[in-house]
């Protein structure tokens, strides 16, 4: 556990030199929230934009990574191969979290201030679950493809099965609309569950990805 | 002598390269020399023990141990140099430290910080700031604050000036004063290797063409400088191979003293390391 908190600490350090810029990437997006028309709007759009925002930052940190060939260093540290790709995971998926978090704090304080309303937290909660669900979708599809292709080759990699993805689940409902079979239904059905569905989503796009990511890392030849 | 490192026909098989049944033995106490040109299999061999690439068969003990067996156990007692690799150069040797204290059991801030004021690394800046020769010194700071038993270290002379390089040597010369420990470095710098190598291992073409200690290369191998009249009568079995030069030919023998007895030469230089790994190189049998 030590080990992974060390290589957290490693990439959260190198993200400091970053501070400045996540500064005036948050003051845009609360700038670009409060030019909403309600406030309403204004909270959905800070919410996302720090999940999302937060999320992408720290897959920044496998660049810092490949610049230094550090991966081949570390394995030379008492670290598994496992590890290292369990602390990736886990400061991203902490990055979101985080930034979600701070998106509903901070929405949550501009409504109020703005409307002297209390802000409706649940949404608020659903739509940062809606990003961190947006943003686990890409990053659970670049980080496999940054550990085979590298952060260059795996954006590209990335936007392919992304795009193939997309063409799957569009030809599919597609297919099942022509069918007649009673998608939309099934879709209203789950809108009940929405929480517990985008939390399950959002687990198993993240699982299935770790494993990926660690078949792929534990043949690489550093 | 108890080995502190064995490595057993060791072979990686790439499209345009073969590592072939690489045996390493090394004592506890020694330092060994790996040389070679660029592109021997230096580094090869060294990924291939540090279990960075998977080698195609083989077989590596560390401290007597199997080394895929034990890899995370092991390499809690090894420090590591890579040439080509490091941490994030955006990161400060205080960042290093906190870093690290989370990774080593026997990670000792006191010893790294006071390594860190030896070679005069300033705490706080980004190491992308240093010199090759302090980042080089950063990287060996790191490899040696943990108190570690073997030191493996590929290259980490490449790119420094001679004082810088004088220095990094002094330090491994410090290092193996307990006899407990040891270092294996590859370096195709051969005059470093030269003054703190005790066995010298030589790598060509992803063999390893000989493995001796320094003394007996240094002391027993000659280098007969003669004309083509002279080269005719040597037999062939009295020399392990020759180079020949627009005047004379540099003939190479494993044992000058039996040659000078032999051959009733008067002069056989003593050879450096240099000479010796260029005529394997460069020289015809």
């Amino acid at each position: 556990m030590n080990s992974i908190k060390g290589l957290i600490i490693k990439d959260l350090l190198q993200l400091k030199s970053y501070r400045k810029t996540l500064i005036v990437f948050i003051l845009i997006f609360i700038a670009v929230s409060i030019s909403q028309e309600s406030t309403v709007e204004i909270g959905n759009m800070l919410v996302l934009m720090m999940t999302l925002g937060l999320g992408m930052f720290s897959i920044a940190t496998f660049n810092y990574d490949e610049m230094s060939k550090a991966d081949r260093y570390l394995l030379t540290l008492p670290l598994t191969r496992k590890q290292v790709v369990r602390a990736k995971y886990a400061l991203v998926i902490g990055s979101t979290i985080v930034g979600s978090l701070i998106g509903i704090i901070l929405s949550s304080i501009i409504t109020f201030v703005m409307s002297k309303n209390v802000p409706n937290l649940l949404d608020l909660g659903l739509m940062s679950l809606g990003g961190i669900l947006g943003i686990g979708l890409i990053e659970s599809i670049q980080i496999p493809c940054i550990y085979k292709f590298g952060t260059e080759k795996g954006k590209i990699q990335m936007f392919i099965v992304t795009a193939g993805i997309a063409l799957l689940a569009g030809g599919l409902f597609y297919m099942g609309e022509k069918a007649n079979l009673p998608i939309g239904n099934l879709f209203e059905s789950l809108n009940q569950f929405l929480p517990f569905v985008l939390i399950i989503a959002v687990v198993v796009m993240y699982g299935i990805s770790y494993r990926i990511s660690v078949g792929i890392f534990s043949k690489k030849e550093i | 002598m108890e080995n502190i490192l064995e490595v057993k026909n060791l072979s990686k098989k790439y499209q345009d390269f073969e590592l072939k049944n690489i045996n390493i033995a090394l004592p506890k106490g020694m330092i060994m020399g790996i040389i070679g040109e660029n592109g021997a299999g230096k580094s090869t061999t060294i990924k291939s023990i540090l279990n960075l690439i998977q080698a195609d068969k083989g077989e590596i003990k560390i401290f007597g141990l199997d080394y895929q067996k034990n890899e995370t156990k092991i390499k809690e007692d090894i420090g590591v140099v890579l040439d080509d690799s490091f941490l994030s150069e955006y990161l400060t040797p205080n960042d290093i430290n906190k870093m690290m204290k989370q990774i080593y059991k026997n990670w000792d801030e006191t010893l790294y910080f006071k390594y860190i004021e030896d070679f005069h690394l300033p705490k706080d800046k980004i190491s992308k700031d240093y010199s090759s020769g302090m980042k080089m010194k950063l990287k060996i700071a790191v490899a040696l604050s943990h108190h570690p038993k073997l030191l493996i270290l590929d290259e980490p002379t490449s790119g420094l000036d001679p004082v810088a390089r004088n220095e990094i040597l002094d330090i491994f010369q410090d290092f193996i004063q307990d006899e407990s420990k040891g270092i294996l470095v590859s370096s195709h710098i051969t005059s470093d290797l030269e003054h703190i190598a005790d066995y010298i291992t030589f790598i060509n073409h992803g063999e390893i063409v000989l493995s001796k200690t320094r003394d007996e290369l240094l002391e027993n191998y000659g280098i007969v400088k003669c004309s083509a009249e002279e080269f005719q009568k040597i037999a062939s079995k009295d020399y392990v191979k020759y180079k020949k030069n627009r005047y004379e030919y540099d003939v190479l023998v494993e044992n000058k003293f039996e040659f000078k007895k032999k051959y009733d030469a008067p002069i056989v230089d003593k050879p450096t390391i240099e000479e010796i790994m260029l005529i394997y190189i460069k020289g015809e049998k």
